[in-house]
């Protein structure tokens, strides 16, 4: 199991390449003992629209492709050095399709991101370590079609995805849209776990797969609205510090009180449940969607969840979360 | 006997290009089977030779330099999935191989690729090019 600092003194000599470097910010866990015998490298949400004028990754900065190429090209060295022994995923939003495609995130016309001349070094990276995609609000058309190059990889993109024994990444979003009225958190959310795990892709399309479930039309109308409807990010919060004491197996932490928390512990928690999960718990839960990078927990499922939300690439920001043995912390590039 | 030649190259649309198929990439097929490659000069009523395989490996942007601009959009390939039980496997997983969808005003090409190992170059698998008449 490789030590925390060991995996971001490599990382960074490879970001070095190509002139790019770490600068820590607030969020970092640290684990009473190692817990996270893989290395993890997670990407955020990215947002790539068309390269054009109105792409809030690029935000009119063209370096800012070269950045996230070299951060990708980063990890597929780290990997290459280190064959099979660490994981890489981008969190959801990979590609803003809501944005280019008149806000329908479900729409498979998504070639003027998948053509933009500008990605072009970015999406050679992502083909070439294969990175994983959660699907997120934004681009919910992969449930429908991956990009032409990850085609012969589409069980690459998924909503979600355990990293080991006992971290998970989630986008995030599929807790921010209320539920019914009626309808507790609890209910909707065995209801959602439960979708997930009996829906088969190809066969089905999601939409057709949620009018079949025996399940009121409210929590129809709800599971619609999280997989296929249109939403906006859910934008800065104030999040309030967490003065509760430690749980016994962290050590430190600068923690918030994140939105939704409770809520996106009690969703895995359910997908801890399933029987494809194979007795599997999270002691680390990787989310995106809100672009503002915290580290949270919860116990509201009876075991002590970290939460850390990685932060994004839109606009004028660069974040990465690297997890490995007892820290897992997020950083700029820069 | 006679074999069907199809230009594979999509070029722009005016002026319209002189009848050329000598040294540029096509498909070919008939009852003496099929190929894909660099295309001989046409001689004598004779069916097409393809007197050179595609290049070996080569790179996205000489691919897009041969048959110019991808569709902006194109039927769908394969779709993501709802699982959420599923973990990531460690360690580079790179494509092995992928698709690539061509298209000007008449014609729709579909390029099936294999990658060279692990390097970020690839080999033509299969060309299908499909043209319209006068839509």
């Amino acid at each position: 199991m490789p030590a925390f600092d060991q995996v971001i003194a490599e990382f960074a000599q490879f970001l070095g390449r190509s002139q790019l470097a770490l600068q820590a910010t607030n969020v970092r866990v640290v684990f009473s003992s190692p817990v996270i015998d893989t290395p993890i490298f997670a990407i955020p949400d990215v947002h790539l629209c068309g390269g054009d004028a109105g792409d809030i990754f690029l935000n009119g900065t063209p370096e800012k492709a070269l950045a996230l190429a070299g951060t990708l090209r980063a990890i597929y060295d780290y990997q290459e050095m280190h064959p099979q022994s660490s994981r890489a995923v981008q969190l959801g939003d990979w590609f803003d399709i809501w944005r280019v495609c008149g806000e329908d995130p479900m729409s498979m016309a998504y070639g003027a991101i998948d053509n933009a001349a500008a990605f072009a070094d970015i999406l050679d990276y992502d083909a070439r370590i294969g990175l994983a995609h959660v699907i997120g609000n934004h681009d919910a058309g992969f449930l429908n079609a991956v990009p032409n190059r990850r085609a012969a990889q589409a069980s690459f993109f998924r909503l979600g995805f355990w990293l080991g024994h006992n971290v998970y990444a989630l986008h995030g979003h599929q807790t921010s849209i209320a539920p019914p009225a009626n309808q507790s958190f609890d209910q909707v959310v065995v209801h959602l776990a439960t979708l997930l795990g009996g829906f088969i892709p190809g066969v089905t399309k999601i939409q057709e797969f949620i009018d079949k479930q025996q399940i009121v039309d409210e929590v129809k109308l709800w599971l619609h609205d999280v997989f296929t409807g249109s939403h906006e990010d859910t934008g800065p919060h104030l999040r309030p510090r967490d003065r509760s004491n430690l749980p016994a197996h962290l050590k430190t932490g600068d923690f918030v009180v994140r939105e939704d928390l409770d809520a996106l512990a009690s969703l895995v928690h359910q997908i801890e449940q399933l029987p494809g999960s194979q007795g599997r718990a999270a002691d680390l839960l990787l989310v995106g969607h809100s672009h503002v990078p915290c580290a949270s927990w919860s116990d509201v499922a009876g075991r002590p969840l970290v939460v850390v939300d990685a932060g994004a690439w839109v606009y004028g920001q660069a974040n990465i979360a690297i997890a490995a043995g007892d820290t897992v912390a997020v950083f700029d590039i820069v | 006997m006679h074999g069907l030649a199809l230009l594979a190259g999509v070029g722009g649309c005016s002026p319209p290009r002189p009848g050329q198929l000598n040294g540029r990439w096509v498909a070919v097929a008939g009852p003496e089977g099929a190929a894909a490659g660099i295309a001989a000069p046409p001689t004598a009523a004779r069916p097409l030779a393809v007197n050179a395989p595609p290049p070996a490996c080569f790179d996205s942007a000489t691919l897009d330099g041969e048959f110019g601009a991808r569709c902006k959009e194109n039927e769908p390939e394969a779709a993501g999935s709802a699982a959420v039980t599923d973990e990531i496997q460690p360690g580079n997983q790179p494509t092995p191989g992928e698709v690539r969808w061509y298209c000007d005003r008449r014609t729709v090409v579909r390029i099936v690729l294999d990658r060279c190992g692990t390097a970020n170059q690839f080999r033509v698998r299969q060309i299908a090019v499909s043209i319209d008449g006068n839509r």
